[in-house]
């Protein structure tokens, strides 16, 4: 049985439709606070789609509905009640491609303090982007240029830009969809290290292709296959000693 | 269980299996020929048994590199990783035994008294159950047969009996033969590299448990136990 610390995101039979296509079949599963949880499973298997309702991005998805129960630090996110808004600021994204705003790299990072209401003057804001970038290991190499144009960064530098720009509205989880995908080694290795360092304040859960990278980042994995939730548990046991065939076929190359 | 999609990966571990099967029975038949020439007292294959030693060394850093590049080119995980790690211990453990082997084959060709009966008689018993407790591991290790461990570290126990019980024959013969010190000296040596070998032997068993199952187990010898 596997043992976590203090939980934050806890599903209980979820279940996420396409029209009539059942993309994740009644997954149940509890992630824990201030760690990075890995999704890993071939293309298909549903862990994007799970992600996406951590945060309601499936929302924006015509046809798309969910049956269960999803909550954020012990509150229902599909509750009526909720606004998706503030949730996502609270449960912030990173995507497979880096995707900064066409605008100049202070304003991507202060775009969502500003409209979260959350700088009280300009120089308060300039707080916020340069500790915003600073924990995003980006502050050095954009200090002296930071009204250039955002999308003028290398892919990495990007990709950074991002997370400085999802952290500066002080989530509590970070979603990361496949992130280092479209990366260079280098640029990968150092938002590894940025998962590791944020971990310390953030919730981290990372959908990766890259089983090495889900086995260096993170403390637990889960294994996803065709909707179902196969294994869950410490990162250490699912890539030395897995329980389930499934599991052992998918990380050791031989599914399919 | 099914093959790898990249069919490479497949033949890359398979050969590590058949260089692994290879050396153990390499090292299995010198320690066979090495322990009956001791007890009849023919040096014919001495020579030929510490020259092959150089050969069993050779094997075990071949597995050790194929391993190696196994590591780095595959990042095996899982089974797979188990399979990997577990070869270099094995080979590790084998080439140990080479050693020991070769230590005896020279300990015969230095001997210059024929094996009291007794002493005989219990050299080739100890002997005879060293081997098969190495022969077994290496077949449980081939065979992915973590059943087979079982009876390994049975016999270990008895193997560390019969060593305290040959050893102390020699030491009375010792007592009555001081002609023969020398040689008696010697073959004292024989006793504690049979003993070992069947450590080796009880390693490799550990390997194949780790191999199969993922638990990691170390069985204490009878000796831990015990007073030396």
């Amino acid at each position: 049985m596997l043992e976590l610390g203090e939980t934050i995101v806890s599903c209980a039979d979820v279940s996420v439709f396409y029209g009539d296509t059942c993309a994740i079949n009644n997954i149940s599963i509890d992630i824990e606070k201030q760690s990075v949880t890995a999704f890993i499973g071939p293309s298909g298997c549903g862990k994007s789609t799970f992600l996406r309702t951590i945060n309601r991005m499936n929302d924006t998805i015509e046809g798309c509905y969910i049956q269960g129960r999803v909550t954020v630090d012990g509150d229902d996110i599909y509750s009526p009640t909720i606004d998706v808004v503030p949730l996502r600021a609270k449960v912030g994204m990173v995507f497979q491609k880096p995707n900064p705003f066409p605008k100049s790299i202070y304003e991507n990072v202060a775009y969502g303090p500003k409209i979260h209401g959350l700088a009280n003057n300009k120089n308060h804001l300039d707080e916020i982007v340069e500790k915003a970038l600073t924990r995003a290991g980006l502050w050095a190499e954009v200090k002296d240029r930071l009204h250039d144009s955002g999308t003028g960064l290398s892919g990495g530098q990007q990709q950074r830009l991002c997370i400085a720009r999802t952290i500066a509205v002080e989530p509590q989880i970070i979603l990361m969809d496949e992130p280092c995908s479209a990366l260079d080694p280098i640029a990968t290795s150092k938002i590894e290290a940025l998962m590791s360092e944020l971990s310390a304040e953030y919730t981290i859960i990372i959908v990766t292709h890259s089983m090495q990278q889900a086995a260096r980042v993170s403390k637990r994995t889960a294994f996803f296959h065709l909707g179902d939730l196969i294994e869950y548990d410490s990162t250490d046991t699912i890539f030395t000693n897995p329980k389930e065939q499934k599991t052992e076929d998918y990380i050791t190359g031989r599914f399919g | 269980m099914s093959n790898h999609i990249v069919e490479t990966y497949d033949e890359d571990l398979r050969e590590l299996h058949l260089l692994i099967a290879h050396m153990g029975k390499d090292v299995s038949s010198a320690l066979e020929t090495t322990c009956n020439d001791l007890v009849k007292g023919d040096k014919g294959s001495a020579d030929d048994i510490i020259e092959h030693d150089k050969d069993i060394n050779a094997q075990e850093l071949n597995i050790d590199q194929k391993a190696q590049k196994l590591l780095a080119l595959r990042a095996p995980m899982a089974s797979d990783l188990r399979v990997v790690l577990t070869s270099i211990q094995v080979a590790g453990n084998l080439e140990r035994v080479g050693d020991l082997t070769k230590n005896i084959a020279k300990i015969n060709r230095k001997m210059g008294m024929s094996l009291p009966a007794n002493i005989a008689n219990l050299v080739e018993k100890m002997s005879s159950l060293a081997l098969t407790i190495l022969k077994v591991s290496i077949s449980a290790y081939n065979n992915k047969d973590e059943a087979q461990t079982q009876r390994i570290f049975d016999d270990d126990v008895t193997l560390d009996k019969q060593y305290k019980e040959l050893s102390k024959a020699i030491l009375r013969e010792l007592k009555r033969d001081e002609d023969h010190l020398e040689d008696l000296a010697h073959l004292l040596f024989v006793t504690r590299h049979l003993e070992r070998i069947g450590d080796h032997a009880k390693n490799i068993a550990e390997a194949t448990i780790y191999m199969c199952s993922g638990e990691m187990n170390r069985f204490d010898s009878l000796e831990d136990n015990q007073d030396v």
